[in-house]
């Protein structure tokens, strides 16, 4: 047989769309006998069952030779298998010997799901020629035929007219009044409304397919009406403008009230049986008397019944009087019907509707579970047998079908797989299981949403066959296998090994992942066996060819043979399967293994981002005692400045995080990469682990540094904002703001060699409030540097820390006292360079800062303090200039000899001020009582220095000025100022008092010596500069 | 750091300390006293040790500065401490050929371990592990331990994680490659595997390339394969040489290795 005749086998004979489609040679040839049904006497479900085979259940249920009468109900939800159950008992009955069953005396009648509507019914029970009675048969007969004979359109109308009359008749009150019950019929004759009750999918469609048509849609309940029917706005709207009054009302009613619509579904579905029943024109009695007939007349004949009906949730119109007829027990009062073994199928959710007395009325139940089906040897089988049907020839299997079908006998297909393959058995004879194995089946199984035999063979089996025959008759675009489930590979260094296989592609890759992990062991392991045979992950190779994977060499040379993983087969599980709890930290684990699987292959967003960032900064950064993969201070990144730019978290950015961010702004970016994807599985290895002790590290560690090793000096380049041999001028930005604050400060600074002047910068420079500074300029220079307290306080924490040595994590830089020693030959280097410049190099600052960034900072305070300084040492200069000039005013040029001149002069006041008993300004007096020279060397220095520094820049003059000269000066010219007052006051007091002095008469009274003081005094005072000055 | 053994191996002189000594050394001749002040800046909480053990290994371990007539001058060429990069090259062609040192040995030692090292989860355990196993290194103690790490990780023997080191010696395979490889071989060119082991062997004698590469080397080999520096290939009727096997690498042997131009 050809591939094409495979897949024409499965999918016109073996699996069919509807499985009670199959014809019967296929069907028994692919039976799985149940092995575990639960068999529950009478209808409760409470009871305790007993567990039997299929055998037996034929055995004591289905075989009655005491002609018990018997309801037996097979329970199951949708997919479980009952109907498959139903049919093979009936096909065993029909194949069992004469002994067991006899046509002569059995009339067996097998109702298929297949017609389910009322007329199906009836039509295949004429079909059986089980009704002997003419009159009934006729009956039938007409009524089937007359459903024949009727336009679908004439039948969809008359059902409409069937509900509208109902409503119409209805004299019960209890949902509306009965003038609302015309309103109503007259919206549903509406012919707007007709129109759409009548279109495909609307109420009136439905309630035609249930009762005409076949239908493999099984009816749960009698929801022949819906919102949807009603919900129409635009019908409504119409209505309500031209529809007549009643139905105008109607509409009204309905428009926009949910509440309503249900109301009225609800209301209309009550009706469903009777226009059902009215419209297939036959009865509830009828029906009833129909089975009663047929009970009758077979006893006539001497026959008995066994029905099967494979499901009887469909049997909508008709369902309980059919359960009444064939409850009734023969014998006694019913001495005329014959006896009835009934085999019913429902679903459970079914049965729990029934009323109560139904469940009464049942003998015995069946319950087909998930018990029966879900084990290994169960799925295996079912497979097998299901592959043997395809590769066999459909005509041998039919020959053997007509010769009975007996298990024994099963034809065993040719097929030959490609190489030495898992196999099973069925009746002791071997069976392939190819293209599948046991790894297979099962991990399909268990990853089907709904689990049943029926989505096992369609969704597993012959989806997963459809793409292996199409593979293998067209021999391109191979699909084979299917993965909906997305099952991943046990082994991820493996996994990620076949992501990054550049030749494959990216479907091809999933291909063989998919196979690996589905089929395989869950890696991609190369072996050779000592018999030559070539394993990739416990697969053949072979097989790998057959499916178009034969490119694929494996990993390793099976060097290392990977220990068997113990096997995860779920073996006879129980019904409700609780899973095993995990502990936290296991949970966490495959959180992230998820979220990071479904950003890299689902291209997701990161769910967690934050933790995985966090576990970035662990890397480049350390943590609070323990260094990171990248040695910062030893590469020449300062380990203060490493860690003050890798410690927020933004720094760190992962494509397509939830956490929004700037990406720009990041220092380490991730992008999504089988790479990055690898180094964060590393990460979360790691963080689970706590450590490196784990199957897998070494993997794991070459993934993740490479991936550093890939991005290393981007990272590097983005913490120092500029390149590794040309960094940043940070050390000395900040040197030479504590250069300028302590000029500003006037804190002194020992400039002999660059060491002792670091040694005077490094330290804390605090405000001295007894230097009194005479500009307002000046002043604000101070307030300046108090109001930028911390921007200065950050320039010199970095100066310090940065330049300090870091031994070990690089976060201990950043605390604490600092005891480590420095660098000093890079303070020096800077000191160096500044002191070239003059300590201004406000040229060399970049022209753009940006701002608020950590390395940048120092260099925004500066340009905006060098402004300052240079427009506070304007304003000095200024003020040195009237200075000078007011003392020049006093001392005539300012020379040593001059000096000394005026400062004698001011001695010899004072002592006239003594002699005279002149009182006040002792302080001043005080003052100046060291020799004038001294004094006078003091201010030439002073002045001296306040004239060089003139020409100077603005720098220089701020450190000449440090030491506040001008205030020196300044307070001289101010003592000149008062002395000058003092003496015009005692002068012009002196001058009165000698012009009074002769107008008293015992003027020769007074000494000639006092005589001579004063005028002694007056010529000094009139000699004096002091004395012009003071009158001017 | 590097003396004969037996050798405490501190902790103090770093690699960025021994070099900031010898920087500032070639500054201008300096005495240790004023060195010491420099260096501490006078401040009182700055500890002096580290700064003596500091100059010690460039003076005596290093040969790196030399004492003078009382004052400390540079040694070497300038150009050996323009950069860490210079500085670290340096000092991996010299303290690897000395094979008394307790660094060597322990090197050695740790390189041999391949993955048994993770499970000696903590350096005070690989020190007591190896004191156990070494007859020569029985005296070797945490504290060595973590005074060998911080040069092991700047010479490129491997990356720090938490206590624990990666054993990749990218960097340090890489240096080799880049200052030694052009001397004996062209660029660009398939060198055969076994040429190029013999010679690296030289080149790392504190790796044991007699047998299959350690995980370290073959960890080195990989990342700098997979980041375009070298190739390692694998041709037919080639003498193989063993990498180190990882479960999942695609490379586990190479035949052939091309060196690209920088």
């Amino acid at each position: 047989m050809s591939w094409k005749q495979y897949s024409s086998a499965m999918e016109r004979y073996a699996i069919k769309t509807d499985d009670m489609a199959t014809e019967d040679a296929y069907f028994m040839a692919t039976h799985m006998p149940f092995a575990q049904l639960e068999v529950y006497r009478g209808g409760k479900t409470t009871a305790t069952p007993k567990v039997m085979s299929e055998a037996e259940v034929f055995d004591n249920l289905v075989y009655n030779p005491d002609n018990e009468h018997r309801l037996i109900i097979v329970r199951g939800d949708n997919g479980t298998g009952k109907s498959h159950l139903i049919r093979y008992l009936k096909a065993k009955l029909e194949h069992s010997p004469a002994t067991v069953y006899n046509p002569a005396n059995e009339q067996l009648i097998f109702l298929r799901r297949l017609n389910n509507s009322v007329r199906g019914v009836f039509s295949q029970l004429l079909e059986q020629k089980v009704i002997k009675d003419n009159d009934v048969a006729e009956k039938l007969k007409k009524f089937v035929e007359s459903s024949d004979a009727k336009s679908e359109s004439a039948f969809k109308i008359e059902i409409l007219h069937s509900y509208a009359a109902a409503v119409e008749n209805d004299e019960s009150e209890e949902v509306y009044k009965r003038a609302f019950h015309l309103n109503i019929a007259s919206f549903l004759s509406d012919s707007r409304v007709k129109e759409h009750m009548m279109r495909e999918g609307g109420a009136i469609s439905r309630c035609y397919t249930v009762i005409t048509a076949p239908s493999d849609q099984v009816l749960k309940d009698n929801t022949i009406f819906s919102a949807d029917d009603f919900n129409v706005r635009k019908l409504l709207k119409e209505v309500h403008r031209q529809g007549d009054p009643r139905a105008q009302d109607c509409a009204d009613t309905l428009l926009g009230d949910d509440d309503e619509v249900a109301k009225l579904v609800n209301y209309l579905n009550k009706f469903t049986r009777d226009v059902v029943q009215r419209c297939a024109d036959i009865s509830s009695e009828s029906t009833k008397s129909v089975f009663v007939e047929l009970r009758k007349d077979l006893k006539r004949q001497g026959k008995n019944l066994t029905l099967f009906i494979e499901d009887f949730t469909g049997f909508t119109g008709i369902d309980s009087e059919l359960i009444t007829v064939l409850s009734t027990e023969h014998g006694g009062d019913y001495a005329d019907l014959c006896r009835v073994t009934a085999i019913i199928g429902i679903t459970n959710d079914y049965y729990d509707q029934f009323r109560d007395n139904f469940t009464d009325r049942v003998t015995h139940q069946i319950s087909v579970t998930y018990n029966s089906f879900s084990t290994e040897e169960f799925l295996v089988q079912m497979s097998a047998r299901y592959l043997n049907a395809i590769y066999c020839d459909p005509d041998t299997l039919r020959d053997w079908n007509k010769n009975g079908a007996v298990l024994e006998d099963l034809p065993i297909s040719k097929f030959a797989p490609p190489c030495k393959w898992e196999t099973t058995t069925i009746e002791g004879k071997e069976v392939t299981l190819y293209p599948f194995n046991k790894n297979a089946i099962m991990s399909l199984y268990e990853h089907l949403p709904v689990k049943s035999p029926r989505r096992f063979l369609k969704d597993v089996i012959r989806a997963q066959l459809k793409e292996f025959f199409d593979g293998k008759e067209y021999g391109d675009d191979w699909h084979f296998p299917l993965n909906q489930a997305n099952i991943q590979m046990s082994n991820d260094p493996h996994s990620s090994t076949i992501d990054r296989l550049e030749s494959f592609s990216v479907a091809e890759r999933n291909r063989l992942k998919s196979v690996l992990a589905i089929w395989g062991d869950g890696s991609a392991t190369y072996a050779k066996a000592d018999d030559g045979v070539e394993t990739i992950g416990g697969l053949s190779k072979e097989f790998l060819n057959d499916i178009a994977l034969s490119e694929f060499a494996g990993i390793g040379s099976g060097a290392k043979v990977p220990e068997k993983k113990p096997e995860q087969k779920p073996v006879d599980k129980e019904p409700d399967n609780k899973p095993k709890p995990v502990d936290g930290a296991t949970k966490d684990y495959l959180k992230y293994k998820e979220d990071i699987t479904a950003w890299f292959v689902k291209n997701e967003s990161l769910k967690y981002d934050a933790d995985y960032r966090n576990w970035l900064r662990t890397l480049f950064r350390g943590d609070a005692k323990q260094c990171g993969a990248v040695n910062w201070q030893d590469i020449g990144v300062p380990a203060y400045i490493a860690d003050e730019r890798l410690a927020d978290l933004a720094a760190y950015y992962i494509d397509d995080q939830s956490q929004p961010a700037n990406a720009e702004k990041a220092i380490v970016f991730m992008d999504r990469s089988a790479e990055s994807r690898d180094a964060l599985f590393a990460l979360n290895e790691l963080r689970y682990a706590k450590g490196w002790d784990f199957e897998g590290a070494a993997y794991y560690q070459q993934r993740l540094i490479t991936w550093l090793e890939r991005r290393k000096d981007e990272v590097i380049e983005k913490v120092i904002a500029s390149k590794i041999d040309n960094q940043l001028p940070v050390l000395e930005w900040c040197i030479a703001l504590q250069y300028l604050k302590a000029c500003i400060l006037g804190h002194k600074i020992d400039m002999s060699s660059p060491v002792t002047i670091l040694e005077s910068l490094m330290k804390d420079i605090k405000r001295n409030d007894k230097i009194n500074r005479e500009t307002r300029e000046w002043n604000d220079l101070i307030q300046f540097t108090q109001n930028k307290e911390a921007d200065f306080f950050n320039a010199f924490n970095m100066l310090k820390r940065s330049a300090a040595t870091t031994m070990g994590a690089i976060h201990f830089s950043a605390e604490g006292t600092i005891k480590s020693c420095y660098r000093t030959n890079e303070l020096i280097s800077a000191v160096e360079h500044l002191m070239e410049s003059e300590w201004d190099i406000e040229k060399a600052l970049p022209e753009a800062i940006p701002a608020k960034h950590l390395l940048y900072n120092p260099a925004t305070l500066l340009k905006s303090l060098y402004t300052s300084v240079k427009k506070a040492m304007a304003a000095e200069i200024t003020q040195v200039d009237e200075v000078l000039k007011k003392v020049e005013g006093y001392v005539g040029d300012i020379n040593k000899d001059n000096l000394i001149s005026t400062l004698s002069a001011i001695q010899d006041l004072f002592s006239v001020f003594a002699q005279n008993g002149i009182l006040g300004a002792n302080d001043l007096r005080t003052k100046y009582e060291k020799a004038p020279v001294e004094v006078a060397t003091e201010i030439l220095e002073h002045t001296e220095k306040l004239i060089s520094a003139k020409n100077a820049s603005a720098v220089m003059q701020l450190k000449i000025y440090s030491d506040n000269s001008l205030n020196k000066v300044s307070d001289f010219l101010r003592d000149l100022q008062v002395i000058a007052q003092k003496a015009e006051t005692e002068g012009t007091k002196a001058t009165n008092a000698i012009a009074n002095i002769s107008g008293v008469s015992n003027m020769a009274e007074l000494s000639d010596a006092a005589k001579e003081s004063m005028k002694e005094l007056h010529g000094l005072l009139k000699n004096a500069e002091v004395y012009d000055d003071a009158t001017n | 750091m590097f003396k004969s053994n037996p050798d405490f191996m501190r902790m103090a002189p770093t690699p960025e300390r021994v070099l900031a000594v010898c920087r500032l050394v070639a500054q201008k001749p300096i005495s240790e006293t004023d060195l010491r002040d420099a260096m501490s800046l006078l401040n009182a909480d700055v500890d002096i040790q580290p700064i003596t053990e500091s100059v010690n290994v460039a003076l005596s371990e290093l040969d790196l500065i030399k004492n003078q007539n009382g004052l400390l001058t540079l040694a070497v060429d300038e150009s050996i401490i323009s950069s860490p990069t210079e500085f670290r090259r340096y000092v991996s062609a010299r303290v690897f050929q000395k094979k008394d040192t307790t660094f060597y040995l322990f090197t050695r030692w740790i390189i041999a371990q391949n993955e048994r090292l993770f499970s000696l989860t903590n350096w005070e355990s690989m020190a007591k592990t190896c004191a156990q196993e070494q007859a020569e290194l029985k005296a070797l103690n945490e504290n060595a331990v973590l005074g060998w790490r911080f040069w092991a990780a700047f010479l490129g023997l491997g990356y720090l994680s938490g206590t624990m080191i990666i054993p990749n010696m990218k960097l340090r395979l890489e240096d080799v490659i880049k200052t030694e490889f052009a001397k004996k071989f062209k660029c660009n060119e398939a060198i055969r595997a076994t040429d190029f082991i013999a010679w690296l062997s030289g080149k790392l004698p504190e790796v044991d390339m007699t047998g299959k590469l350690p995980l370290a080397l073959s960890a080195a080999l990989r990342t700098l394969h997979e980041l375009h520096i070298i190739e390692l290939a694998t041709w037919q009727d080639g003498e193989k040489i063993m990498l180190y096997f990882v479960d999942g690498e695609p490379i586990n042997d190479f035949t052939h290795i091309t060196v690209k131009e920088a």
